[in-house]
This record gives structure tokens, C-alpha cells and sequence, in this order.
């Protein structure tokens, strides 16, 4: 995979930069930087974050939530790390790029950077950086409120950040009684993490079973009956109205989200009532919770590109948003080029479009975020990027360690199971080739279905289903 | 000199496969795989990912690389070097030969072309 050795694309190469500005530092950002060095990169390089040195993120609702890693372990990097490759990282939050034309093309760009608020109570003029050439890596953010009351005190909108992650740990107090709304990857993990803490869940699925997009049908039931099993109140319906019942201030009832310190301090221990919040469906049902996630999707956060004139995609996936301009990711060429010049986009932010410029499906997966910034980082100097196989990523909830790989969604569907469960949900196509598939447990079938379904040849069934055969000998050629 | 262990006979492990020798068991005081490669040599690392707790032995063994059972981070078998991320740290490299159809590992003992961690 990642070697760092590049291949060189020969005639055609183009200058480098002198500069170039990477805003975000999640697996993206810090992928990008990193290999732009490894691949002979000597020009000016920084990186603009809001929480300062590059930080893994898939951790958040797993390992960290759970309180089993730190806030330093989260980050890839020390200081020391970039200072000795000449790497400036810098805190902050960029309000604005703009490009400075010369003639047709864009020049330089300016980013500006969120200003501190003076004793007047203006925001200042934030810091200005210039570079060549910029790279978006912002991520995503939260998409539009999907039902009312979602900016309550004890309601968290969307989990996306080290400061949900922190909430959420503070406020799962045992006997504390929280609902999930959304059961996709980050919701049934958070549901995970707080049964272990001795936290009351409930889970609401729009519709079900959860994240059947992600990993099919087959799997999907599978791991609902997981979370039911373990003590998961799986309910099946659609948030109409989320009210704070008691404490509240003012007649509307509305509070600003406000942070650790905020959300705590006013509000006391969760369990301990007062600060309930009703959470009412569609259908009538309703109960209390003490705490509240909304778990419902993120979206790309694309508006510096969405400003400057990128084309970017527009918003997917959301039940009754509003049909806005952009959130759905900045549209761009198989290495990160966004149609502007000199603006590039990699990770969770960007979408892929085909040759003639229709978006493709926005996989949204942390592998694919960091081989996303390698090909950029690869096409930015002029060297081929790496031919790339089935997508991958995981998910670890109750205990187990799941893994997808390829499209698990279509096809006929095999299982192998064994005296532990089931092991494996293998999708195969009409050649009978190998699609995807869904382990649970078992990382040397995720890698051998991986490497099956590179390789795009009709797979023995039979063999699949049989816990007998190991993985090795799946992707053995027959002796 | 590190003790040499005698691990098991070169046909017991089969290629792909790896055996991990307990911290208990050698003198370095941490578990350490013996990996037997597709090219037929014999590698040992440290087993555990030095990114979080995974046994590379579980690992998927590939070239000169196993990948780690949890998040698919690469280390080169004859270095110790980490290739991809979540893990950014490389890791230890013990010595391993075949000698009379023994697999004998030297605990502490670093390849000569090992990576400084």
C-alpha cells in the first residue's frame, strides 16, 4: 500500500509550489503533509487546524470515548515531529480563502483565519497567511437539524469533534438514560460504549435495519439483534419533537449549545432529573431521556470551497433538509483537483466525480481519506498515484471488531458462520465474483476477501462458507 | 548475548503463519512473533502493535510485510519499519535463524538492517 516510494511520471512534470497551505488536520491533512514531504516536497508547508497538531479521529467514539486513550495518543504527531521536517502547524479556524489573480490565474491565495474578539467585543481582523496553492481537508461537519429541539442543553447535535467526544464521556454516568438517534457507525458505537458504562440505552432508526447502506442487509440484522441482545432498546420510528421538560429558561425553551464546562455546570449530574429532555415520534410514542445524541450524518464541510467558486456537489442524504447550496462535497478529478486552480481538496470533504463530472457515491471512510491525500499529494508533484483495490473500513461495538470490505450491499449473499457466530457475509456478484463482504471477528477474512475481490475471478462459495477453510487458503491458487 | 531459544522445528510453522514466544518465555519481557514469510525466511517483531493492543501474530502476512489484525497498519519484516498508518512508531526486530531445522530466535538480538524505533 503506502510505500512513500513514488513512481515518477516522467515528461509533463510540473513545477512545485513554492508554497502550500493544508486546512484540516485529521487523517487527511496529516496523510497529505506527511507523504508531500516523504515524496521530496522542499517549499513552504503548513497546516491550519482548529485543535492545533493533527489528530486521529475514528478513535473518538470508540477507544476514547471509553476513556482507554488519551488526547495526546489521539494525535499522530508530536511537535517535534514537524518542526524536524519544517511543517508549520498552526491553531485556528480559517473564516475565508480568496485568490489574488494575476491575469487569468490565481496567484497567490490569502486565508484568513478567525480573529480574536477584542475588548469592544468586535472580532478582530483574524491572521492572513498566503500560499500557492491550498488544500481543503475540513472534513465534515454537522448536517441541518433533522427535528426540533435539537440545539437543547442536553441535546448533542451531531458527533464530529474531541469536544462531543468529552461531552459525551462527562454526561454517560451510570443510571443516566441516553437515546441515540440514528444507529449508523458512530451512533451504534456511542450506544456501545455507554451500555459498558452502565448507561440505559435507547436507539432510534429512521428506517430499519441500521446502516443497511454501509454493510447490506444480511449483516445489518445481525448486528441490530447484537444490540438488542446486549441491552440496546432498538426502536424504529421518526423524531418529531425533542422539549426540554424542566429547568429550562425562558418560554422558548431553546438554549445554545454550550460546551463542557456550560453543559455540566448548569445542568448538574444527568439521572438525576431536572433536566430532562421528552423525546416524542411520529407516531405518537414518546419517553424521557437525560441526554440526547443526534447521530444522523455528517456532511462535508465545503463552504471555503463553495465561496471561491469550486463546484461543489450538492447536499445528500438528509431527510427534509433543505435543498442548500453545496454539502456534498467538493467535486473533484480522481487526485483531488477541484475545478478552480491551484485549490485541491482531499479526505471527507471531497467527492470524486467521473470523467464527465457527475458526482460519484462519497465513501466517507478513514482509509479513503488518507489514500485520497496520498494520490493528491502524489498528482500535486507530478508523480503517478497508486492503483487503488476495495475500500475498506471497521467498526467496533459490544466487544466485536467488524470489517467491510468492497460493496457489501448487492448480490447474492453467503454466510459463513461457526461455533462462535457468524463470521463472515460475503456478497457475490453475477459472475460469481466477490463484491463485498462483512467479518466480524475474524481480520484475516476481511484481508483475504479483499485481496478476492481485487482480483475480480469467480470465488469458490462453497470454500467461503466453510469455517473449516481458513483465509490463507481462500487466496491460495489451488495446489 | 541474549539466551537463544530453540522455538520449534521449520516445518511447524507454515508459511503465512506465526507463533508468538511469551514475554514470560524470553528475556526481553515482552511477547515477540516469529513470523514464517511467503519467501520461506523467518522474521520476529514484537507482537504488539505499537499502535494500540492487537497480536501481530494475528496478522496477515504478505511479502516482507504483516499487517495488524486491527487497523491494517504495515511493518516490514525484515526491518521493523511502520509502512502505514494508524501506527506511526516502527518497531523492534529480534534475530531468527534455522539451524539443523530449528527455528532459533535471539530475544533483544536486532537484525542487522533493523530500523532505529
Amino acid at each position: 500500500m503506502s510505500s512513500g516510494e513514488p513512481t515518477q511520471a516522467g515528461a509533463g512534470r510540473p513545477t512545485p509550489p513554492e508554497s502550500v497551505l493544508v486546512i484540516g488536520g485529521g487523517p487527511a491533512g496529516y496523510t497529505f503533509v506527511d507523504q508531500l514531504r516523504l515524496r521530496g516536497y522542499r517549499g513552504e508547508l503548513t497546516l491550519v487546524d482548529p485543535d492545533g497538531l493533527p489528530m486521529d479521529r475514528p478513535p473518538l467514539s470508540k477507544e476514547f470515548l471509553r476513556g482507554a486513550m488519551s488526547r495526546e495518543e489521539l494525535q499522530f504527531r508530536d511537535q517535534a515531529w514537524y518542526d524536524e521536517r519544517q511543517i508549520t502547524v498552526i491553531s485556528g479556524r480559517v473564516v475565508e480563502i480568496s485568490g489574488v489573480r494575476r491575469g487569468d490565474d490565481v496567484a497567490v491565495w490569502e486565508v484568513e483565519l478567525q480573529g480574536e474578539v477584542g475588548a469592544d467585543g468586535r472580532e478582530q481582523w483574524g491572521p492572513m497567511h498566503r500560499a500557492e496553492v491550498v488544500v481543503l481537508a475540513t472534513g465534515t461537519g454537522p448536517v441541518a437539524a433533522v427535528s426540533e429541539g435539537a440545539l437543547l442543553e442536553r441535546v448533542i447535535h451531531q458527533f464530529y469533534s474531541v469536544h462531543e467526544a468529552h461531552l459525551l464521556r462527562k454526561l454517560m454516568v451510570p443510571g443516566a438514560r441516553l437515546t441515540v438517534v440514528g444507529g449508523g457507525l458512530v451512533g451504534a458505537e456511542v450506544a456501545s460504549v455507554a451500555l459498558e458504562r452502565g448507561v440505559v440505552v435507547t436507539l432510534v432508526n429512521s428506517s430499519g435495519p441500521a446502516a443497511h447502506r454501509s454493510f447490506g442487509k444480511v449483516a445489518a440484522a445481525q448486528l441490530e439483534d447484537a444490540h438488542r441482545e446486549r441491552g440496546v432498546d432498538v426502536v424504529q420510528g421518526q423524531v418529531l419533537r425533542l422539549t426540554q421538560l424542566e429547568g429550562q429558561p425562558g418560554a422558548g425553551g431553546v438554549d445554545e449549545v454550550t460546551g463542557v464546562d456550560g453543559v455540566t455546570g448548569a445542568g448538574g449530574t444527568p439521572g438525576a432529573g431536572g433536566r430532562a429532555v421528552l423525546v416524542e415520534l411520529a407516531d405518537g410514542r414518546s419517553w424521557e431521556a437525560d441526554l440526547v445524541l443526534q447521530a444522523t450524518g455528517a456532511a462535508p464541510q465545503d463552504e471555503l470551497a463553495l465561496n471561491v467558486g469550486a463546484e461543489v456537489a450538492p447536499r445528500f442524504n438528509v431527510s427534509g433538509g433543505n435543498e442548500a447550496r453545496g454539502g456534498g462535497g467538493v467535486l473533484v478529478d480522481s487526485t483531488g483537483r477541484t475545478s478552480v486552480p491551484n485549490l485541491w481538496a482531499i479526505g471527507d470533504v471531497a467527492r470524486r466525480s467521473d470523467e464527465k463530472g457527475a458526482p460519484l457515491t462519497w465513501s466517507g471512510h478513514w482509509e479513503a481519506a488518507m489514500h485520497s491525500a496520498e494520490d493528491a499529494a502524489a498528482a500535486l508533484l507530478g508523480q503517478s498515484p497508486e492503483e487503488r483495490g476495495a475500500k475498506w473500513f471497521w467498526s467496533d461495538r459490544h466487544g466485536q471488531h467488524i470489517e467491510v470490505v468492497g460493496d457489501p450491499t448487492a448480490g447474492r449473499v453467503i454466510t459463513r458462520e461457526d461455533e462462535r457466530g457468524v463470521r463472515g457475509v460475503f456478497s457475490l456478484g453475477e459472475a460469481g465474483e466477490l463484491l463485498g463482504a462483512v467479518t466480524f471477528d475474524d481480520a484475516r477474512l476481511a484481508r483475504a476477501a479483499r485481496r478476492l475481490i481485487d482480483r475480480g475471478r469467480e470465488v469458490d462459495a462453497a470454500a467461503l462458507a466453510d469455517p473449516e477453510v481458513s483465509a490463507r487458503d481462500l487466496v491460495r491458487p489451488a495446489r | 548475548m541474549a539466551q537463544v531459544l530453540d522455538i520449534a522445528g521449520n516445518d511447524d510453522i507454515p508459511e503465512g503463519e506465526a507463533v508468538v514466544v511469551p514475554g514470560e518465555d524470553n528475556e526481553t519481557g515482552k511477547d515477540i512473533a516469529v513470523f514464517h514469510a511467503e519467501d520461506g525466511e523467518f522474521y520476529a517483531l514484537d507482537d504488539n502493535c505499537t499502535h494500540e493492543t492487537a497480536s501481530l501474530a494475528d496478522g496477515w502476512i504478505e511479502g516482507d510485510r504483516v499487517e495488524c489484525p486491527l487497523h491494517a497498519t504495515e511493518f516490514c519484516l525484515r526491518t521493523g519499519k511502520v509502512m502505514s498508518l494508524p501506527a506511526t512508531e516502527s518497531t523492534f526486530t529480534h534475530k531468527v535463524e534455522v539451524v539443523d531445522g530449528r527455528v532459533l530466535l535471539h530475544p533483544g538480538e536486532a537484525v542487522s538492517d533493523a530500523v532505529r524505533k
